[in-house]
Order: C-alpha cells, then sequence, then structure tokens
C-alpha cells in the first residue's frame, strides 16, 4: 500500500512538475519584431530629434545604476513591459553613449503587489546600488516604499505617484500618471459634450472614496455622477456596467479599471453596441486592443499625457525603434501602451540632464541634486509645448504631478498609422492645475 | 419596471454561470461527501488548454476546443480522485476538503506559470446578436447560457433520481458498505461522480470563459463566491434548488448595480460598498439558520477531525527550541530572512486561533483572516486616534472579541460544510463592506488606515527598519500564545471543547452548555486571529486590508491541517509554509526556483503529508517520543498519581414524574400520553420494537426534542421549559443508544468530562493560564477507579465510561439527585433487564455511575 501510494504521489508529482516546467512563464513573450512597422534605428537623425549618438557606452566606466520595481503581472494589473521596456530602452541608449559615455545597468524588481515583497525589492535596489528609479509604480505598502526610497536618498524619476507620493520630495515625477487619469477622465468626456457620466471602478477601499471626489471636482462644471459601479473579482458578466449606466440615463462612463477589466466592459459595450461615450485610459489600450473593438472604437475618448505610440511625433521613430528592438511583442508598436513608453521616456529625460550637467560619477546625492536644480527639461514635443521642471510644486494636494499637460485622443478608423489601419486623432488638450483650480485639490480660485 | 426587468435577465445569465458550476459541486458532494474547492482551479486549467492551446496555437474551432475543455477537465478530476482522494478515502473528510483546496493552489500555480497571470480575453462562440423589446435588452449569448444550465440540471435530476447508478451514487454517499454489498464498487462510482463532476466544471469553465476572459483565479472566485452559495441553498443534494439557489444570488448581485445608489441614500449614507454581496449572503444566512438545529438531530454524523493532542508542554524543549529560534535570528538571518519569519509566525498565530476553533472544538470557519483584519482595523483605528500604540492593540484584541461571537452565530444553528460555506460568505461579506469602504479604515485618500512607525515600550520595532526586532516581537507573542492553547487543551475548559467537538448530543447530555462551548470557542479564537492580524498588518506605515481574505483564510486552514490541527505544536510545523514565509525563502534562496514553485512545491507537499500522515507533522513528531525522550526534551512519562479515595455520601432522593407526554414530528404523533415515574432506588425499563418511540420518550425527557404536551417534573419542579444542558445540571442525566464517547480523549477525560461542572465561569479564562488543578469529584474518582482499566473496543466496555461520565459530577447545589437514562433498542423480541446495581450505588454513592452495562432502555434512579 505504501508503495503504491508512493508511486502514485511521484505520478502526480512529475505531472505537475511537468505542466508547470513546460510553461513560458507567461511573460517570456519575445516574438518577432515586426520590420517596417516602424523606422530602422540606422534611418534615424538622432540629433535632429534632440537625442544625441555618441557611439556604444564603454563598460570599463562606472556604469548608471537605474532601478525599476513595480507588479509585474497579477490577474488585475501586469506591468512587466514597463520593466522590459526600461531594459531596451537602457540598451538602445548604450547603443548610442549611455550616461556620457558610462553605461547603464537596469536592476528590475517584482513587487508583486505585496507588501513584504515591496520592502523586499527596495533592499534589493539599495543593495545593488541603484541610483535613481525610472518609472517605478507601487502597487502595495508605498508608504513604507516611499518612505524607504528617501531614506536611502535614492531619487524616483518618472514614477507612476500615488496617494503616498504626492508630497514627497525624493518623487520627480514626469505627469500625473495614473492619479491624473483618473481625475481627469471625466473632463474627457466633459470635452465631448457629455456632463452625466457614469463611473466603472476597480474594487477597491482606495477607489472607493472617488465618486465623491469627483463630484466635488466637477461640481462646478455642472457634471455629475447618477451611476457608479466596482467590478469585483470574479465578475462574469461586464454587460450589467454598460447596461447599468444606461439605465442611469448618463451619456458616457469612464473607466477607471485596470487594463483587463477595462477591456473587458468595452468589449461588453461593444458587443451591446451602446450609445455610451467611453472613457479610458492609454495605459490600458494600445492601437491592435483598439482596432480589435471595431466601430466601437469611435464612441471611444482616450486620455494620456503625451500622445500614443503610434502618433507621428518625431521623436517617437527613436521610441519606437528602440523598444520593437527588444523583439518583445508588448513593446512593438501596434501593441505598446502608454505606461511602458513612459520609461523610455523618463529615462531619456534623466540622461538629458546628466548630460546637460556633464555628470560622470552617478551617486544618489548627485542625482538628486541634479534633479532638484534641473528647469524646463526639453521634452521633445512629448508633453505639447512644455518642458519639464522635476522639483517642481504643484499648487493644491497634488503637489508633485510634472507636467500639466493632458489630451483627449479619439480613434480614426480610416487613418493609417506605422501599425497599419486607423489611429488615434488627437483632441482637446488641456492643463492638469487648470482643471483642479478651485477644486478642494487644487489651488483656490480665482483661477 | 423596464430597469427591473433588464437587470433580473442580466442576474439570471450570471446566476445561471454560478449555478452551472455549483452543480458539479453538488454532484461531486452527493457521491463523496466532499466540498471540491477546486471545482473552479479545474475548470480554469481546462479552458486555457482549450482556448489558449488549441484554439489560439493550433487553430481549433470553439466548438471542439469547448469539448475539450469537458474532456480535459474530467481527466484532471478523475486523477486528482484516483491518485489522492482514493488513497485519503479512510481520511477524515476535513483532511480531504484540504487536499481540495491545495489541488486549487497547485492548479492556479500551474496556469500562472504556463499562460501568466494576466487575464486573456477569449471571443464571443456562441451566438451573441442583441434582442431589444423595449428598453430591455437580451443577449442571446445569455439565453443559451441558461438553457445549458436548465438542460444541465435537468439531466443530472433525472440520471440520479431515475438510474441505477444515478441511484448508487446517492447511496454510496450515505453508506459506502451498504453500497458495497450490493455489488457496487464504491471506488468506481467516485470515479463516476469526479469524472462527470470535472466534465461539468470544464463545460462551465468553457461557456463562461468569453464573458470574463480568462485568469488563473477568476473561476475559483466564481465557485468560492457564489457557486458554493448555491450548493449551499440546494443542500448540497438538491440540484433543481441548486439551480434556483445559483439564480437568486446573480440576480441579487444585479439588483445591487440597480439599486445600491437608492439604498445608500434610503440610508443617507455617502458609501456603502459590497452591496452586490449582500442579498445572497443575507438568504444563505437565513437559509442556513432557519434549517439548521441548535443540537444536531439524532441522525446527525459527526465529521470526524483529525487526531487531538494532549496539551502537555515540554518546558525544556520550549525554553531550548525558544532560545535557538532567538539565536538563529540574531545570529543568522540577514534582513529577507527576519522577514521571513515574522510572516512565517503570524500565520503560526493564526493557526493555534484555528486549532482552538477547529481542532479543539470542531466548529470550521473559513473567515479568520476576516476577523483578524477587524482586529487591525480596530487597533490602527486607535493608534490613529493618538491612542498608545501598546493600549490600541489591547483594545483590538479585546474588541475583536464581540465581533467573534458575531461570527459565531451561524455555528449556533448549523455545523460543518454548512458552516463553513457560511463563514465564507461573511468572510467576503466581512472584505466587501468593511475593508473596501474608506469611510470605515480612517482615510479617504489612503484606502487604509495610517498608523505610521511602530514603536512598543519605546523601542522601535517596524518592520521595514528593524526586522529582526519585530520578528522578534512576533515571536514572543507566538510562544506566550502557544503556551496558553497547549494549556487550554489540558483544562477542564478544553474538555468541554472537546465534547462538542466530538458529539455535541453527547456533550449537552452531561451538562455542558453546546451554546456557550461555541461562543467560548469563536471568542478565544477571534482573539488570537486579532493578534495575528495587527502582526501582520503593522508591519507597514498604513494598514491595508487586501490580505484580509477568505482565500488565506482557506490557505491557512490548510496549513493548520498539515501542521496537526488537534495541537498547539501544529501552529510550528504550519507556519514555514506561509507565502513568503520560511518555504519560500528555501525554495528562493537555496533551491534557486522562482515565482510560483513556492506553491507549486507548497501543493506537493501538501498532498505528500496527507497522504503519508493525515494527522498533521505535530501528530508524527509527538507519536515519535522515543527520540525525544532519549534526548530528555520530553519528560518520559510517568505512572498517573494514585486517585484520592471517593469520598462517597448518601444522595438525597428525588423522583422523575413524567407524565401524559407527547411528541410530535409535523403530522406524525411519535409519543402519545406516556405517563411514569422513576422513583428512588428504582430503574425502570421502557421496551418496544424498532420505532415505538423509546429514545423520542429519553429525547423528550432530556430535553433533546420538545414536548408537544405533558409535563416533565423532577421532584416537584418542572422541567419543561429547561433545555438539555439545563436538566442535566439539575442532575438528569443520559447516556445514548449509541454509547456516545469522547473517542478523542483518554477514558478518563471522558469521564472528567462529565465532572467538570463544578468549573467557575472564571475558568473560562484562567485555563489559559494555569490549567490542570482541577480535583475530580468524589463519584468520578470513583467512576475512573472502575473504568480506567477497561478498554473501549466493545459495547459493554464502552458503556462503562458512558454511564460513568453521565453520573460523575456532583450535583448542582440546588438539586442534589441526579439521574441517568440510558436507551437502547432491544432486539425484536425484546425483554426488559434490570441492570445490575450500581457498585457506586451500592456503596453509598450519590449518583447510579459505573454500571458495566445496560442491555435495554431503562431509566433509573438511586
Amino acid at each position: 500500500m505504501a508503495r503504491t501510494r508512493l508511486r502514485v504521489f511521484a505520478a502526480v508529482c512529475a505531472l505537475a512538475l511537468l505542466a508547470a516546467a513546460c510553461g513560458d512563464d507567461g511573460g517570456d513573450d519575445t516574438g518577432d519584431a515586426t520590420p517596417g512597422d516602424t523606422a530602422e534605428a540606422a534611418d534615424i537623425d538622432y540629433e535632429a530629434i534632440g537625442l544625441w549618438d555618441d557611439g556604444p557606452c564603454d563598460e570599463s566606466l562606472e556604469p548608471l545604476r537605474v532601478g525599476l520595481m513595480t507588479v509585474f503581472e497579477s490577474p488585475v494589473l501586469s506591468l512587466k513591459d514597463q520593466a522590459d521596456a526600461l531594459e531596451a530602452a537602457a540598451e538602445a541608449f548604450n547603443a548610442r553613449g549611455g550616461a556620457n559615455g558610462a553605461c547603464i545597468e537596469v536592476h528590475t524588481c517584482d513587487d508583486g503587489a505585496n507588501v513584504d515583497q515591496a520592502v523586499a525589492c527596495v533592499r534589493e535596489l539599495d543593495e545593488a546600488g541603484v541610483v535613481v528609479t525610472v518609472n517605478d509604480q507601487g502597487t502595495a505598502g508605498q508608504a513604507d516604499v516611499s518612505a524607504a526610497m528617501q531614506e536611502a536618498g535614492i531619487p524616483r524619476v518618472a514614477g507612476n505617484v500615488v496617494s503616498e507620493d504626492w508630497g514627497d520630495p525624493n518623487a520627480y515625477p514626469l505627469d500625473a500618471s495614473g492619479t491624473g487619469v483618473t481625475f481627469l477622465m471625466p473632463q474627457a468626456l466633459v470635452e465631448q459634450g457629455v456632463t452625466e457620466i457614469g463611473l466603472v471602478r476597480v474594487d477597491l477601499a482606495a477607489a472607493s472614496a472617488l465618486l465623491g471626489l469627483l463630484g466635488d471636482l466637477y461640481a462646478d462644471e455642472g457634471v455629475t455622477f447618477p451611476f457608479e459601479a466596482p467590478v469585483p473579482a470574479g465578475t462574469t458578466d461586464y454587460s450589467q456596467f454598460i447596461l447599468g449606466a444606461q439605465d442611469a440615463g448618463v451619456g458616457g462612463i469612464a473607466l477607471v479599471l485596470g487594463e483587463q477589466e477595462a477591456v473587458q466592459v468595452a468589449r461588453a459595450g461593444q458587443q451591446l453596441g451602446t450609445d455610451l461615450l467611453v472613457s479610458a485610459s492609454l495605459g490600458s489600450f494600445s492601437h491592435s486592443s483598439v482596432t480589435e473593438l471595431g466601430d466601437f472604437a469611435e464612441q471611444m475618448v482616450f486620455l494620456w499625457s503625451f500622445p500614443p505610440a503610434t502618433h507621428e511625433l518625431p521623436v517617437y521613430e527613436a521610441l519606437r525603434a528602440d523598444l520593437a528592438a527588444s523583439g518583445i511583442d508588448s513593446l512593438q508598436p501596434a501593441n505598446l501602451k502608454a505606461s511602458p513608453m513612459r520609461s523610455w521616456i523618463g529615462l531619456y529625460a534623466l540622461l538629458r540632464m546628466i548630460r546637460d550637467a556633464n555628470m560622470t560619477e552617478f551617486t544618489r546625492e548627485g542625482i538628486t541634486e541634479m534633479l532638484r536644480t534641473a528647469q524646463d527639461v526639453p521634452m521633445l514635443g512629448i508633453f505639447g509645448d512644455e518642458d519639464w521642471t522635476p522639483n517642481q510644486d504643484h499648487p493644491g494636494l497634488f503637489k508633485r504631478a510634472g507636467t500639466n499637460h493632458w489630451q483627449v485622443w479619439t480613434w480614426d478608423p480610416d487613418a493609417d498609422s506605422v501599425a497599419g489601419e486607423g489611429n488615434f486623432v488627437p483632441g482637446a488638450a488641456f492643463s492638469f492645475d487648470d482643471v483642479l483650480c478651485g477644486s478642494p485639490f487644487g489651488a483656490p480660485g480665482p483661477c | 419596471m423596464q430597469s427591473f426587468l433588464q437587470f433580473l435577465i442580466i442576474g439570471l445569465g450570471a446566476g445561471a454561470t454560478y449555478a452551472l458550476f455549483a452543480q458539479g459541486a453538488v454532484l461531486v458532494y452527493r457521491g463523496s461527501g466532499l466540498v471540491n474547492f477546486a471545482q473552479g482551479a479545474i475548470g480554469t486549467l481546462a479552458a486555457y488548454v482549450a482556448f489558449v492551446d488549441l484554439v489560439d496555437e493550433r487553430g481549433w474551432g470553439p466548438f471542439p476546443a469547448l469539448g475539450a475543455s469537458v474532456v480535459v477537465a474530467a481527466a484532471v478530476s478523475l486523477l486528482f480522485q484516483a491518485s489522492v482522494l482514493r488513497v485519503l478515502r479512510g481520511a477524515a473528510p476535513i483532511v480531504r476538503v484540504i487536499a481540495t483546496i491545495a489541488l486549487v493552489g497547485l492548479l492556479q500555480a500551474v496556469v500562472a506559470k504556463r499562460y501568466g497571470v494576466a487575464n486573456r480575453p477569449v471571443d464571443t462562440y456562441l451566438p451573441d446578436d442583441v434582442f431589444r423589446w423595449g428598453d430591455v435588452t437580451v443577449q442571446e449569448e445569455r439565453l443559451y447560457l441558461v438553457g445549458i444550465t436548465v438542460a444541465v440540471t435537468a439531466a443530472l435530476w433525472a440520471w440520479t433520481r431515475y438510474t441505477r447508478i444515478g441511484m448508487a451514487i446517492n447511496a454510496s454517499a450515505q453508506n459506502e458498505r451498504a453500497v458495497q454489498t450490493l455489488g457496487w464498487s464504491p471506488d468506481r462510482l467516485a470515479a463516476i461522480t469526479w469524472g462527470l463532476g470535472g466534465a461539468i466544471a470544464g463545460l462551465a469553465a468553457g461557456l463562461a470563459a468569453p464573458l470574463t476572459g480568462l485568469s488563473a483565479t477568476t473561476f475559483t472566485v466564481v465557485v468560492t463566491v457564489a457557486g458554493l452559495g448555491a450548493a449551499l441553498l440546494g443542500g448540497f443534494h438538491s440540484f433543481p434548488l441548486t439551480l434556483l439557489g445559483g439564480l437568486i444570488i446573480g440576480v441579487g448581485e444585479s439588483m445591487a448595480t440597480l439599486y445600491g445608489g437608492d439604498v445608500q441614500d434610503l440610508l443617507n449614507q455617502d458609501l456603502i460598498t459590497g452591496l452586490n454581496r449582500l442579498p445572497a449572503f443575507l438568504v444563505i444566512f437565513f437559509v442556513v439558520v432557519i434549517r439548521g438545529h441548535g443540537l444536531p438531530l439524532r441522525s446527525h454524523v459527526a465529521e470526524r477531525l483529525p487526531r487531538l493532542g494532549t496539551g502537555a508542554i515540554s518546558v525544556r524543549g520550549l525554553l531550548l527550541a525558544s532560545a535557538l529560534a532567538f539565536a538563529l535570528l540574531f545570529g543568522v538571518m540577514d534582513d529577507d530572512w527576519a522577514q521571513a519569519t515574522y510572516i512565517s509566525i503570524a500565520t503560526g498565530i493564526m493557526v493555534l486561533s484555528i486549532v482552538v476553533l477547529t481542532g479543539y472544538a470542531g466548529q470550521i470557519s473559513l473567515a479568520q483572516w476576516a476577523l483578524a483584519g477587524i482586529g487591525a482595523l480596530i487597533a490602527g483605528r486607535f493608534v490613529r486616534a493618538g491612542v498608545p500604540t501598546e493600549l490600541a492593540i489591547l483594545l483590538g484584541v479585546v474588541l475583536t472579541i464581540p465581533v467573534g461571537l458575531v461570527f459565531a452565530i451561524p455555528a449556533l444553528r448549523t455545523r460543518g460544510v454548512n458552516l463553513a460555506v457560511v463563514s465564507l460568505g461573511l468572510g467576503f461579506l466581512v472584505s466587501e463592506v468593511v475593508f473596501a469602504n474608506p469611510s470605515y479604515l480612517g482615510n479617504r485618500i489612503d484606502g487604509g488606515t495610517r498608523i505610521g512607525r511602530i514603536e512598543l515600550f519605546g523601542l522601535e520595532v517596524d518592520a521595514f527598519n528593524h526586522p529582526h526586532a519585530w520578528a522578534a516581537v512576533n515571536l514572543i507573542c507566538f510562544v506566550v500564545l502557544g503556551i496558553a492553547v497547549a494549556n487550554l487543551r489540558r483544562s477542564r475548559t478544553g474538555r468541554r471543547l472537546v465534547a462538542v467537538r466530538t458529539n455535541e448530543r453527547a456533550a449537552a447530555s452531561l451538562g455542558i452548555s453546546v451554546f456557550g462551548v461555541k461562543l467560548y470557542a469563536f471568542s478565544v479564537s477571534a482573539a488570537l486571529a486579532a493578534v495575528a492580524g495587527i502582526l501582520v498588518a503593522f508591519r507597514g506605515q498604513v494598514v491595508t486590508y487586501t490580505e484580509f481574505n477568505v482565500f488565506a483564510s482557506i490557505n491557512t486552514l490548510g496549513n493548520a491541517v498539515i501542521g496537526g490541527l488537534g495541537y498547539a505544536l501544529g501552529a510550528v510545523f504550519a507556519a514555514p509554509n506561509a507565502i513568503g514565509g520560511w518555504g519560500t525563502r528555501v525554495i528562493e534562496d537555496w533551491i534557486g526556483l522562482g515565482a510560483q514553485w513556492d506553491v507549486i512545491i507548497g501543493a506537493l507537499v501538501v498532498f505528500l503529508i496527507l497522504i503519508a500522515h493525515q494527522n498533521g507533522v505535530a501528530d508524527v513528531v509527538v507519536h515519535g517520543r522515543r527520540l525525544w525522550e532519549r534526548l530528555r526534551l520530553v519528560p518520559r512519562p510517568r505512572p498517573h498519581p494514585p486517585l484520592p479515595e471517593a469520598d462517597t455520601r448518601p444522595v438525597a432522593p428525588a423522583t422523575l414524574s413524567v407524565s401524559g407526554l407527547t411528541v410530535r414530528f409535523g403530522a406524525v404523533v411519535a409519543v402519545d400520553g406516556v405517563t411514569f415515574d422513576v422513583r428512588p432506588g428504582e430503574v425502570v425499563g421502557l421496551i418496544g420494537p424498532n420505532g415505538a418511540g423509546k429514545t423520542t420518550v429519553i429525547d423528550a425527557v432530556t430535553g433533546f426534542v420538545p414536548a408537544a404536551a405533558g409535563t416533565i417534573l423532577l421532584d416537584d419542579r418542572p422541567l419543561d421549559r429547561l433545555n438539555a444542558t439545563q436538566r442535566a445540571r439539575l442532575g438528569l442525566r443520559r447516556s445514548f443508544q449509541s454509547l456516545e464517547l469522547f473517542d478523542d480523549v483518554s477514558v478518563e477525560e471522558n469521564i472528567r468530562a462529565g465532572s467538570d461542572l463544578r468549573a467557575s465561569r472564571r475558568s473560562w479564562i484562567t485555563d489559559l493560564v494555569w490549567p490542570g488543578r482541577h480535583d475530580l469529584t468524589p463519584t468520578a474518582v470513583a467512576a475512573v477507579r472502575r473504568s480506567s482499566s477497561r478498554t473501549t473496543s466493545t459495547p459493554s466496555a464502552r458503556s462503562c465510561p458512558t454511564v460513568a461520565g453521565a453520573s460523575s459530577a456532583s450535583p448542582a447545589p440546588s438539586r442534589p439527585a441526579r439521574r441517568s437514562c440510558c436507551s437502547t433498542n432491544p432486539p425484536r423480541a425484546s425483554t426488559s433487564a434490570r441492570a445490575p446495581s450500581s457498585p457506586a450505588s451500592s456503596a453509598g454513592s450519590r449518583t447510579t455511575a459505573a454500571w458495566p452495562c445496560c442491555s435495554s432502555s431503562t431509566t433509573s434512579a438511586s
């Protein structure tokens, strides 16, 4: 009997291990780059677009150690592409001179959306000698992470700011990132003439208060939010959110959701053929995911602080080429979402400051000092006409909100793009400070 | 009205999905008496294989892929039944449930490893036209889903009702041996049940995938949140009622979406969260409470639990282990290992709470981490309000106890799987209603409770900057609480818990308040859970509540079982299995494997332990005592000290008078106008064929069933309005036809359980600190003397401690007399037999304790 048990157990173990070991880890999605989708790196005149090409970096020099920690994969949020993009960007910039000749070394860490893992990640980055982080995005224990980063003296550049970071002088965000999207998404609908808005949001405590906050923020514009629904784990029918919003008589809904859930709600809207306008984040939708929505894509408005990857902007030629060269599917122009793009943009901005400051020794203190003093870092049209002053404090609650530029994008199925048919079309642009001015969160009026 | 119709239709669609998953679980339960938590995970794996490997990678059509999903799920389910459950056939039900939970972990990790954890959309393949009737929109796909679910329900109903094999499966769940004698192989029947149950999971997942997308956890959540609730509403038996249950839950959720704002306005609240879970939970809660019984029915078969430890503490072993732990912590471990230490130990403390609640008292709760979160919330709010941290923690622990009592309410009316599922719902409700509502948490923007960095008694111990210090705090708490839990086991309070765990009816017959014991177990367990919760929550500057979910509770229950559910020591062996704990460190640091491997290897280790030793690691360690004795880490067993001489005194005589006793079960009159007296010194026999109502008379006299008419007097005191416990305390006790013993404990403890009545209320607390100081009553001494040398393997031998336990307490002060009743169905042509006169009685004892056997229904008086 004992032998039989052992044999049976051994068989189960073997099957389980085989099934797991045959896996692709879900993230090793390297595919063939799609030549023709984007310009070859060799064709690009870097100086003309505001970049540089000084040849390969010198590996004998002390490297610039850059870190990134975020949740790589979870059922709601999977941001490994941010880490992949930072590595791809570092490789590309290294080929063009790195950080004033020194190579850029990237250390990434998966916080697993778990407090303990996040704490371990900070320790890991600290021990690895990381001098600055780029595009890190905390999803758990951010109060401790922010404080620890500050105590370790590791400045955080181009991070996705959360509530813990708004007053953190160690945070130097490029934009108000996820919080900006959340607070400004109704504005994208307002720009389309919608004043009765439904809110479909993540089922988290921090998001539960959103309805009241947005109500306060948009009260002066006559905007109301007659419908609000959280999307709980295990939701089996996403059409209820569309139908619920329709029933409440709203003109549009704002999807304050992670990527996967947002796509599901949009697909439900597509299936139902709803008339609602749907506002979503370019952090959740790429060219290819919008294309899959067919005609329904024309009912969507997208919001972000910088243009989507397929937009024709000179510096984007380099961005697309650098990320596509990694061969990773999610970094190809058609699949590229805004959040991984920020890794490239953040690294560019950091290197630009290092270049301008002629910095060759990279210490935490030195980088921090540089960030505190840098003014008007050229952003090459990425944030409209706006350049970036890292240490700028905004009035109101959201002090570290970076640049002010936010823009609405709609979908034109007939427009051409580097990723194929259809493209995002720029709509109204507005200022973060202006939208918040006079509300409990922004500068006091008159605005 | 149109809105109502619209959301009714939406709810029916979602409810059909719940019901379909639930039908598989009901089928498995009917065939094997086992709640299959892995129903969703099996479906998930099958759906991934179908839609990713076959449709996306190999270009299969969706319908052949759906077929493949059914086949794969059936195969996985069958493999699990054949490889694990067949080996665990004789194990306690909870052990087998834990095996299904381990399967959930294994399958989810394999899916995450192979396919990633991000949600993958699946294209719709059922006809998806949209019909509009006025303003009401109906999606054709949902109609198909409802239709398929109704068809599956009807097929299952007909199959189990009208086919030989279906009826055999039903019968097998009731009595495997009886079915075997009819020529059916239980293994074959179980294989059919599991295979078919798995196939239904594959079908449900394949049909739901286009609606939900695919992720490693979605279907497990669906099954756990709603599927099991639907199954519970169907009593884990009725397929049509399960369908109805699923539809009620689905409609309840959609109506909450529709009317949530109105409810909020009605209650004048800025924010109410979790409304979508509330209707379903309330329905489940009230159905369970209404259907339930304070004491189990005579037909109830108590679920066996893993073996109990004795609660003995080796002081030398404890000191050595503690010293070693501190030496390793401060001398060897780096920050990562210190972090793993506090994660493990907090889980260990939670395991202690499960040992008390489930191991000792037999109450299953899958909401322990929700209670832990409540403790953390209360303590966190006090810290935030400026209360000193030490006091805030104390208040958090103390104030969680009343919440634990609320969690105990279902346990007063139900037990076993029903209790587990209701507690699951309660856990979800707390997560969604309390932990998702920032109004309760302290700050609307943080989404948590900001407490800053923790100092205790002037020492900086915050986990981030001082992980070793925080681990030490955890370790100290663990040792102190572990001792308290072990003490509890050895105490008279512990014996009460064990009595209730083993047999609620027998416990009540000994005067033990079953309600009181359950409430006590939930209270102690809530306090321990609160400590665990505070230790988990206070490691950060902001308390967040996502960790306090039912899945953590389920995992920790699994850890408790593999550690040893009946042992305080089990917590030591359960602790390393915590995700992020020592086990994870070993796998990541020493073996060098990355994410998900800790879960995969952990699940395989669980299977191994369950297969090899179902009572847990602690049981192996404790029963391998010889080695420890040789190392002098535990004391060699000493002979029991001689019992004192019994101080026997005569009993004040009392007469039991029963007059016109009538008992009705609905329209059936089971007992009609029975009248008799039992005078001092008499033995009265009740004789009759099976079904005559003998046991019902005893049940009614002792308060186990309500009498419809008649009076029962002990001397002149009417007993009619008293419950079984109160009657026992007045001296009217019983034994049972089936010679109910507390099989988990020794003969002496059986008798002690009956003689512990004199314990003061204070002993509920003092027993945690100072157990084992309770002398036996004189009658119990006499009973132990007669019984302890006998084995309990034969009916006649088992009757001795049964009767001895029933008569071993000192009488209540107001009523010195004691009556013991026992009832046995005699053979068909029965005659009454007078029980031999009791030696204790003849020696002038105050009770009729310790006669060797009862061979007929007798009521006797000394």
